[in-house]
Protein backbone atom coordinates (compact mmCIF):
# COMPACT_ATOMS: atom_id res chain seq x y z
CA UNK A 1 0.00 0.00 0.00
CA UNK A 2 1.73 2.73 -1.36
CA UNK A 3 1.48 5.78 1.49
CA UNK A 4 1.19 9.15 -0.40
CA UNK A 5 2.14 12.03 1.62
CA UNK A 6 -0.26 14.87 1.16
CA UNK A 7 1.01 18.99 2.20
CA UNK A 8 -1.65 19.85 5.27
CA UNK A 9 -2.92 23.19 5.16
CA UNK A 10 -4.67 25.50 7.38
CA UNK A 11 -8.47 25.98 5.81
CA UNK A 12 -8.99 29.01 7.15
CA UNK A 13 -5.79 30.70 6.05
CA UNK A 14 -6.88 29.13 2.07
CA UNK A 15 -10.31 30.34 2.83
CA UNK A 16 -8.93 33.78 3.87
CA UNK A 17 -11.51 33.26 7.05
CA UNK A 18 -10.57 35.69 10.26
CA UNK A 19 -13.12 35.09 12.16
CA UNK A 20 -14.78 31.87 13.31
CA UNK A 21 -18.76 32.09 14.01
CA UNK A 22 -19.86 29.43 16.29
CA UNK A 23 -23.53 29.77 14.70
CA UNK A 24 -22.06 28.09 11.81
CA UNK A 25 -22.60 24.74 12.63
CA UNK A 26 -22.19 23.16 9.26
CA UNK A 27 -18.16 24.40 9.21
CA UNK A 28 -17.63 23.40 12.64
CA UNK A 29 -18.67 20.03 12.07
CA UNK A 30 -15.78 19.72 9.95
CA UNK A 31 -13.62 19.91 12.52
CA UNK A 32 -14.93 17.28 14.91
CA UNK A 33 -14.55 13.76 14.88
CA UNK A 34 -17.67 11.62 14.97
CA UNK A 35 -17.65 11.17 18.57
CA UNK A 36 -18.23 14.94 19.17
CA UNK A 37 -14.47 15.32 19.97
CA UNK A 38 -12.37 18.55 18.59
CA UNK A 39 -9.80 17.15 15.81
CA UNK A 40 -6.07 18.10 16.81
CA UNK A 41 -4.01 20.97 14.76
CA UNK A 42 -1.51 17.88 13.48
CA UNK A 43 -4.77 16.16 12.05
CA UNK A 44 -6.39 19.26 10.37
CA UNK A 45 -3.29 21.28 9.73
CA UNK A 46 -4.92 24.60 10.90
CA UNK A 47 -2.87 27.38 12.00
CA UNK A 48 -2.29 27.78 16.11
CA UNK A 49 -4.39 31.01 15.96
CA UNK A 50 -6.98 29.95 13.41
CA UNK A 51 -7.37 26.76 16.03
CA UNK A 52 -7.78 28.89 19.03
CA UNK A 53 -10.57 30.62 17.53
CA UNK A 54 -12.19 27.51 16.44
CA UNK A 55 -12.17 25.93 19.87
CA UNK A 56 -13.91 28.71 21.17
CA UNK A 57 -16.47 28.47 18.62
CA UNK A 58 -16.96 24.84 19.08
CA UNK A 59 -17.18 25.35 22.75
CA UNK A 60 -19.98 28.17 22.46
CA UNK A 61 -21.86 26.05 20.14
CA UNK A 62 -21.96 23.00 22.18
CA UNK A 63 -23.31 25.31 25.00
CA UNK A 64 -26.40 26.39 23.03
CA UNK A 65 -27.07 22.51 22.06
CA UNK A 66 -25.83 23.48 18.26
CA UNK A 67 -23.61 20.42 18.55
CA UNK A 68 -23.14 17.70 20.71
CA UNK A 69 -20.36 17.41 23.52
CA UNK A 70 -20.53 13.80 22.94
CA UNK A 71 -21.77 11.41 20.43
CA UNK A 72 -21.91 8.12 22.26
CA UNK A 73 -24.43 6.25 23.53
CA UNK A 74 -27.42 8.65 23.38
CA UNK A 75 -30.14 9.04 20.40
CA UNK B 1 -20.35 51.08 22.87
CA UNK B 2 -20.34 47.51 23.15
CA UNK B 3 -21.99 44.81 21.00
CA UNK B 4 -23.30 42.03 22.03
CA UNK B 5 -25.37 39.14 20.84
CA UNK B 6 -27.83 36.36 22.96
CA UNK B 7 -28.53 33.49 21.34
CA UNK B 8 -31.73 31.50 23.59
CA UNK B 9 -34.27 28.77 23.72
CA UNK B 10 -37.55 28.59 23.80
CA UNK B 11 -39.85 25.78 24.71
CA UNK B 12 -40.84 24.03 21.88
CA UNK B 13 -44.20 23.30 22.36
CA UNK B 14 -45.15 26.91 22.58
CA UNK B 15 -47.42 28.25 19.51
CA UNK B 16 -46.27 31.20 18.04
CA UNK B 17 -48.41 33.93 19.78
CA UNK B 18 -46.85 32.93 23.09
CA UNK B 19 -43.11 32.97 21.35
CA UNK B 20 -44.11 36.68 19.94
CA UNK B 21 -44.66 37.58 23.68
CA UNK B 22 -42.51 36.51 25.07
CA UNK B 23 -39.82 38.09 22.26
CA UNK B 24 -41.66 41.49 23.10
CA UNK B 25 -41.07 40.85 27.12
CA UNK B 26 -37.34 40.27 26.49
CA UNK B 27 -37.10 43.27 24.24
CA UNK B 28 -38.61 45.48 26.30
CA UNK B 29 -35.99 44.81 29.16
CA UNK B 30 -33.25 44.95 27.05
CA UNK B 31 -34.00 48.44 25.67
CA UNK B 32 -34.75 49.91 29.08
CA UNK B 33 -30.65 50.31 29.32
CA UNK B 34 -29.42 49.49 25.93
CA UNK B 35 -30.55 49.37 22.59
CA UNK B 36 -31.93 46.55 20.22
CA UNK B 37 -30.01 46.26 16.86
CA UNK B 38 -31.87 42.81 15.54
CA UNK B 39 -34.17 40.50 17.26
CA UNK B 40 -35.70 37.80 15.68
CA UNK B 41 -36.53 33.96 15.50
CA UNK B 42 -33.67 31.79 13.76
CA UNK B 43 -36.06 28.80 13.48
CA UNK B 44 -37.33 25.66 15.31
CA UNK B 45 -34.17 23.07 15.48
CA UNK B 46 -32.76 20.01 16.63
CA UNK B 47 -30.79 20.32 19.70
CA UNK B 48 -27.80 18.51 19.86
CA UNK B 49 -28.48 17.13 22.81
CA UNK B 50 -31.64 16.88 24.78
CA UNK B 51 -32.57 19.96 27.72
CA UNK B 52 -34.86 19.91 30.01
CA UNK B 53 -36.24 16.55 27.86
CA UNK B 54 -36.82 18.68 25.34
CA UNK B 55 -35.75 17.39 21.70
CA UNK B 56 -36.23 20.69 19.74
CA UNK B 57 -36.43 24.19 20.36
CA UNK B 58 -37.11 27.43 19.17
CA UNK B 59 -33.79 29.45 18.36
CA UNK B 60 -33.87 33.52 18.78
CA UNK B 61 -30.96 36.07 17.81
CA UNK B 62 -30.82 39.02 19.94
CA UNK B 63 -27.90 41.44 18.94
CA UNK B 64 -27.68 44.73 21.16
CA UNK B 65 -25.27 47.24 22.06
CA UNK B 66 -25.11 48.84 25.23
CA UNK B 67 -22.77 51.44 27.51
CA UNK B 68 -23.56 50.30 31.51
CA UNK B 69 -21.85 47.33 31.22
CA UNK B 70 -23.88 46.72 34.31
CA UNK B 71 -26.92 45.97 32.44
CA UNK B 72 -25.45 43.02 31.38
CA UNK B 73 -25.80 41.50 34.83
CA UNK B 74 -30.00 42.47 35.18
CA UNK B 75 -30.00 41.05 32.10
CA UNK B 76 -28.61 37.82 32.95
CA UNK B 77 -30.70 37.13 35.65
CA UNK B 78 -33.89 38.59 34.17
CA UNK B 79 -32.92 35.05 31.40
CA UNK B 80 -32.14 33.06 33.94
CA UNK B 81 -35.22 33.15 35.89
CA UNK B 82 -37.59 33.14 32.57
CA UNK B 83 -38.53 29.84 32.72
CA UNK B 84 -39.74 29.86 28.96
CA UNK B 85 -36.10 30.17 28.26
CA UNK B 86 -34.49 26.97 28.25
CA UNK B 87 -30.78 28.15 27.20
CA UNK B 88 -29.72 31.60 26.59
CA UNK B 89 -25.58 32.39 25.61
CA UNK B 90 -24.68 35.94 25.29
CA UNK B 91 -21.54 36.72 23.66
CA UNK B 92 -19.77 40.11 22.96
CA UNK B 93 -18.92 41.11 19.42
CA UNK B 94 -16.34 42.98 18.16
CA UNK B 95 -17.74 45.15 15.37
CA UNK B 96 -21.75 46.09 15.07
CA UNK B 97 -23.75 43.54 13.54
CA UNK B 98 -25.89 44.86 10.35
CA UNK B 99 -29.30 45.21 10.70
CA UNK B 100 -31.18 42.19 9.13
CA UNK B 101 -34.07 42.20 7.95
CA UNK B 102 -36.76 40.06 9.48
CA UNK B 103 -35.75 36.15 8.86
CA UNK B 104 -33.47 35.48 5.96
CA UNK B 105 -30.66 34.00 7.68
CA UNK B 106 -29.51 30.69 7.80
CA UNK B 107 -28.75 30.57 4.42
CA UNK B 108 -24.96 32.11 4.47
CA UNK B 109 -23.98 28.55 6.12
CA UNK B 110 -25.17 26.64 3.03
CA UNK B 111 -22.52 28.62 0.62
CA UNK B 112 -20.05 27.27 3.14
CA UNK B 113 -21.21 23.91 3.00
CA UNK B 114 -20.78 23.66 -0.88
CA UNK B 115 -17.13 24.71 -0.39
CA UNK B 116 -16.42 22.35 2.38
CA UNK B 117 -18.18 19.73 0.22
CA UNK B 118 -15.70 20.29 -2.63
CA UNK B 119 -12.67 20.31 -0.50
CA UNK B 120 -13.58 17.30 2.30
CA UNK B 121 -13.70 14.87 -0.90
CA UNK B 122 -9.64 16.29 -1.73
CA UNK B 123 -9.06 16.69 2.33
CA UNK B 124 -9.31 15.33 5.66
CA UNK B 125 -12.07 12.27 4.13
CA UNK B 126 -8.34 11.26 2.20
CA UNK B 127 -6.57 11.43 5.66
CA UNK B 128 -8.96 9.82 7.41
CA UNK B 129 -8.92 6.86 4.42
CA UNK B 130 -5.33 6.10 5.16
CA UNK B 131 -6.88 4.67 8.55
CA UNK B 132 -6.82 0.73 7.72
CA UNK B 133 -10.55 0.51 8.54
CA UNK B 134 -11.45 2.91 5.59
CA UNK B 135 -9.35 1.08 3.68
CA UNK B 136 -10.99 -2.18 4.24
CA UNK B 137 -14.47 -1.24 3.19
CA UNK B 138 -13.05 0.42 0.01
CA UNK B 139 -10.97 -2.29 -0.88
CA UNK B 140 -14.03 -4.53 -0.50
CA UNK B 141 -16.20 -2.58 -2.84
CA UNK B 142 -13.87 -2.05 -5.58
CA UNK B 143 -10.67 -3.02 -4.66
CA UNK B 144 -8.47 -1.72 -8.09
CA UNK B 145 -10.03 1.28 -9.19
CA UNK B 146 -9.84 2.50 -5.58
CA UNK B 147 -5.99 2.32 -5.31
CA UNK B 148 -5.24 3.76 -8.37
CA UNK B 149 -7.38 6.64 -7.54
CA UNK B 150 -5.71 7.21 -4.37
CA UNK B 151 -2.48 6.44 -5.88
CA UNK B 152 -2.43 8.99 -8.92
CA UNK B 153 -4.01 11.64 -6.36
Amino acid sequence: MAFVSRKKFCYFKENAITEIDYKEVKLLRRFVTEQGKIMPRRVTGTSAKMHRKLIRAIKRARNIALMPYTNLGDN
Amino acid sequence: MRYYETLYILNPNFEQAQVDNIIKEIDEHVSKLSSVINHRVWGKKRLAYPIDQHKYGIYIILQFETQTTSSLNGFDDFMKLNNSVLRYQTVRLDVRPQELEDEILDDSSDMIEELLQAEEIQGLIKETAQAPVENEKEETEQPSETVEEETSA
